[in-house]
Order: C-alpha cells, then sequence, then structure tokens
C-alpha cells in the first residue's frame, strides 16, 4: 500500500450505518422503534424494575384501580386485579413471557427454516421439489388448531405451544427462502463466483445472504407478529401459558372474570398486546424499506 | 511453447432427454477445436443464436461439454461440474467478464469483498496482502482503492465493467474471455476500456478472447477473427483477411453490413 493515503482517514460507513441512515429518515419507524425497545427493556429487565412479585397476592389491595383514576393509588401504577396482584409488575413480565418466547420461536422457526429452504434452493428436479414441500402440510391448517393437536397429545403448556408455533411457521420460511435462493442462483454474479471455485455453502455465505437480509427482516417480522399474537390466544384460551404465569394473554383471561368491576384489567394487556404487534411490524416494514434503499438508490 | 489454450471437437448438445416436460429444443454446438496463443486477441463475432456465448461459458468451464476437452497449457482444464478435479490453475488460468447487465455484480457486498473472493479461494495470501493487491489492481483498471467501500447502485456503468475487469484479472490469469465487454458502454467509455484492456494484455501477456457485435472494435484489436452460425466456426482466420476476403455467405453479410455503416470518405488536414 502506498505510504501515504490521505484517503484512507475518511470514513466509510459500514451497512449498518447506511441502514440505519436510511431507517432514521422515517419518523413513525422511529417511534415504532422506540416503543418496540421498551418492551424489548422490559423482556430483558423486568425482575429489576418492577415494582412487585408478579404473583404476589395483596390481599390488603384488591381490584384497586389504575393511578390515574380517582381511587387509584401511586403504589400500583395500572391497579391490581381480583387477587390482589400488581397489573404493572404483572404486564412487564407478561411482555418478558410473551415476547420472548415469541422471540425465541420465530428464531428457530427461521434457522431451521432457512436452512431446509436454502438445502431445497440448491438442489434441483424432484429433491428439491420434494425437500421443499417437507412440511407444506402443516401449512394448510391453522396454527391454532395445531397447537390444539399438539395439546391435546401432549397436554397443555407453554412450551408445547411454542412447539406447534414453531412448526406453523417454518413453511413459510422454506417457501420464501427457497424461491430466493433459486432466483439468486442463475444471476451472473453466482456464477461468477462458482468459477472463482466458491463452494455450495461458501456461496451462500459470502454471496447470497447479504443479499437475503430483506427477505429475512420482512419474513422474521411478520413471523413475529404472528407468533406474538398466537401465543398469547393460546395463553387466553387456557391452551399456553397456565394462568399463574404472567404472560399477556393469560392476563387477559383473568382480567375477564371481574372485567365488570374492574375493566382496566381486560383493557391494559389487551393494549399491551396491540402496540407490541403494531411495533413490530412498523419497525419490520421501516427496515425492509430502510435495506431496500441501501442497495437501489 | 507459446501456445496458451487448445480446444478438440468440443461438442455441446441442447438435447430434449435432458428436460422432459418442455419442449424439446435442438441445439448443438460444435465440434469446435481452436488454438490460443500467448498473448493473443481472438474475436469470436456472428449472429444472435449462433452459440457465441454458450462457447464463451464452456471455455471459461461454466458449461460442461458433451463430449471434446480444453487444454490449458497441455494439461486438462476442468469445468466447476468436476469440483474435486478443477485445480487452482483452472480456476486462475481461464477467466470471464460475464455480458453486462444488472446482475454480472453482487449488489449485497461491497466492491472490496467482491474482488476479495477470487483471492481468498485460490490464493495463500494474508488478509492485508489481498487487501494490498485488491487496491493495486483497482489502480490499474483505472478505479480507486476507496471504491473496496463502494456498492453496485454507487458505481456507473463504466465502473461497473472495471470491477468486472479487475475482478477478472486479479489471480493473474492467462487467458481472459469476455462476453460483449463493450456493449453497454457509451463510445468514450468503450474506447477506455478498449485501451485498458489493450493496456493490460500487453503488460500480463494475456489471450484476449471477446465476443462482440461491434466490428469496428474487433477490427481494430483482434489480431484473428473466428465467425460462428448455427453453433459451427463457418470461418476463421486473419483478422485483416477476413474483412478483405471473406469466404462465407454469412462473413460477407456481416462485412458488408460494417462497410456499409462507414461513410467512404476520408478527412483531411486542413492546410
Amino acid at each position: 500500500m502506498s505510504r501515504f493515503s490521505f484517503y484512507d482517514d475518511e470514513a466509510h460507513p459500514s451497512p449498518w450505518q447506511h441502514t440505519w441512515r436510511a431507517f432514521k429518515s422515517s419518523h413513525i419507524a422511529l417511534i415504532g422503534l422506540a416503543v418496540l425497545l421498551l418492551f424489548v427493556f422490559f423482556a430483558f429487565f423486568a425482575p429489576l424494575v418492577a415494582p412487585y412479585d408478579p404473583i404476589y397476592q395483596n390481599t390488603e389491595a384488591l381490584l384497586i384501580p389504575p393511578s390515574w383514576t380517582a381511587n387509584g393509588s401511586i403504589a400500583h401504577l395500572f391497579g391490581t386485579d381480583a387477587l390482589g396482584r400488581d397489573l404493572f409488575s404483572r404486564i412487564m413480565y407478561g411482555c418478558r413471557m410473551t415476547f420472548g418466547t415469541s422471540l425465541l420461536v420465530v428464531i428457530i422457526a427461521m434457522l431451521i427454516g432457512v436452512t431446509i429452504g436454502t438445502v431445497a434452493g440448491m438442489l434441483s428436479g424432484v429433491r428439491s421439489s420434494v425437500v421443499n414441500h417437507l412440511l407444506d402440510a402443516l401449512m394448510a391448517i391453522p396454527t391454532l388448531l395445531i397447537a390444539i393437536i399438539i395439546v391435546g397429545i401432549l397436554g397443555s403448556g407453554l412450551v408445547n405451544s411454542m412447539w406447534a408455533i414453531t412448526l406453523a411457521l417454518i413453511p413459510q420460511f422454506i417457501h420464501h427462502t427457497r424461491s430466493f435462493v433459486r432466483g439468486e442462483m442463475k444471476k451472473d454474479y453466482i456464477q461468477s463466483s462458482t468459477l472463482d471455485g466458491a463452494s455450495n455453502l461458501q456461496l451462500f455465505y459470502y454471496s447470497i445472504l447479504p443479499n437475503m437480509f430483506e427477505t429475512l427482516v420482512v419474513q422474521g417480522t411478520l413471523a413475529l407478529s404472528i407468533a406474538v399474537i398466537d401465543i398469547s390466544a393460546l395463553g387466553f384460551l387456557n391452551l399456553g401459558a397456565q394462568p399463574p404465569l404472567p404472560e399477556l394473554g393469560a392476563i387477559l383471561a383473568t382480567g375477564l372474570d371481574a372485567g365488570y368491576l374492574a375493566p382496566w384489567s381486560i383493557a391494559i394487556p389487551g393494549i399491551s398486546i396491540f402496540l407490541m404487534v403494531l411495533s413490530i411490524t412498523i419497525v419490520g416494514d421501516g427496515l425492509r424499506s430502510a435495506l431496500r434503499k441501501r442497495v437501489n438508490r | 511453447m507459446s501456445q496458451v489454450l487448445s480446444v478438440n471437437g468440443l461438442t455441446f448438445r441442447h438435447s430434449s432427454k435432458k428436460r422432459w416436460l418442455k419442449k424439446p429444443e435442438v441445439f448443438s454446438l460444435g465440434p469446435i477445436d481452436m488454438q490460443v496463443i500467448k498473448g493473443e486477441t481472438i474475436a469470436i463475432i456472428g449472429q444472435n443464436r449462433s452459440g457465441k456465448s454458450l462457447l464463451a461459458k464452456m471455455l471459461a468451464g461454466a458449461v460442461e461439454p458433451d463430449e471434446g476437452q480444453i487444454q490449458l497449457q497441455e494439461e486438462r482444464y476442468w469445468s466447476v461440474k468436476h469440483r474435486v478435479a478443477r485445480k487452482k490453475a483452472d480456476i486462475t488460468g481461464i477467466r470471464m467478464i460475464f455480458q453486462h447487465n444488472s446482475e454480472s455484480i453482487n449488489p449485497g457486498i461491497p466492491v472490496g469483498q467482491i474482488l476479495d473472493e477470487p483471492l481468498r479461494l485460490n490464493s495463500t495470501l494474508s488478509e492485508s496482502e489481498r487487501k494490498t493487491l485488491i487496491g493495486d489492481t483497482l489502480v490499474k483498471v483505472g478505479l480507486l482503492r476507496e471504491h473496496i467501500y463502494f456498492y453496485r447502485h454507487m458505481l456507473s456503468d463504466g465502473q461497473q465493467q472495471r470491477v468486472s475487469l479487475a475482478k477478472a484479472i486479479l489471480p493473474n490469469p492467462k487467458v481472459l474471455i469476455a462476453d460483449e465487454p463493450f456493449a453497454a458502454l457509451d463510445p468514450t467509455i468503450r474506447s477506455q476500456t478498449v485501451n485498458l484492456i489493450l493496456k493490460l494484455q500487453k503488460e500480463m501477456g494475456l489471450a484476449f478472447i471477446f465476443i462482440s457485435h461491434n466490428l469496428g472494435i474487433v477490427r481494430h484489436i483482434a489480431d484473428r477473427v473466428i465467425v460462428m452460425d448455427k453453433g459451427q466456426i463457418i470461418e476463421s482466420g486473419k483478422t485483416e483477411t477476413i474483412f478483405r476476403w471473406p469466404q462465407h455467405e454469412m462473413t460477407k453479410k456481416l462485412v458488408l453490413s460494417y462497410q456499409s455503416l462507414i461513410p467512404q470518405q476520408t478527412l483531411r488536414d486542413p492546410e
């Protein structure tokens, strides 16, 4: 290298910085990100910031309304439920449970789906087709039905419902990955890498994956919002997380018992599920357009 | 021995057997024989669908011929289909520049990473040595070292073509194959690229085989011309011979159509 390189000091933004710049330009996406970060914060630090134990039943304080009403107290920000549990702490732990498990489910489904999809995309002929349609039967049945079947066999519980949702999410990842990889494999730059002596694994890692982020982000956020809704729906139906566990759907279901006396115990978990799904979708959309802008500007 | 590449009886058949749900598409190429000497420039011309691109891809090893073989400096050249037999000498010996289009450069990774690939896979250089070499090559093709941070969408068509050229010449090949390297470029950039390739060829002793519809460039830079039609070589020989005394009907048509484009006048120096 030449000894005097005047231009080397100049900052060259990394791909992530490019993406962040494009992402920042959309205010809605930024607000969505802030809300999502709040949920992520709750998911990670709930035990540190929650004022009460989520399953501690304080018989002195039953059905206290939220703090902004006349009868409310600041000691319980979102009030308490019929058993005297602090709703704010329960929502925090609920974010941890619902959001955390959804994230886990999506990551597992993505890893498996992308692997199978890539294999299918790189194979050809009947083998590719077989691998591609391996789990298609699962797509025909709604997630909730699969979950009910699995719960019927294995018994209800959070882990079983997680398995059910993972299984239901995998086929979509397979299909999208496979069609993407197929389209990509035909392109000239892949052929040129093949001529360079790249093996299929190297082709995937170095040439195809950098172009796949956009698809993965779109699919991932879609799957994440589906997972959040499904996990809370199963919790609500009493098939997923069981009542003492602070899971948003389950909190909603227990709130239903005293719904007329304490409407806030339904409204607040409901709103948090809604906000969670909304922010995931908004951030996913913002990320997608940012990634697209980075490549096609 | 100055002969770098020799092709014997190269044949490709597009038989209907290969794909059973499609209409039988009958196209066969060859048998093709050709010899390439070190530092020589060969142009392949011919109509569309005459098998020029296929021949180029076969020479580069992207498509496996059905019969015949290619010898690179007395040794058998293996296509990508034979992963195990394909040696480093094969990969770095013959390099190809693909027809310029939106898919010839990977949009998702920066130029530096694109250029790193042939070196990473085929050399024992350390990362900093590779980076130096990439920078030098970029300068050689008329770009800047800083272009390693650029993505495809930040480069113009001419710059993209230069990146493709840089990627092809990085491992110091013996033979460079280009499929219509000048087609998508405007006249100034085109002549810059032509001059650049001629310069590199002189420096590196490359044999350069290219496909072109632009007979002006062919006449200007090619030592020998191969004329193809319907998958066959119908005529080949020294450029001037082909242009002055074309033998085959098709060659005559091509040459006449080219000459009719040139106005029959000479420019005089102002007194």
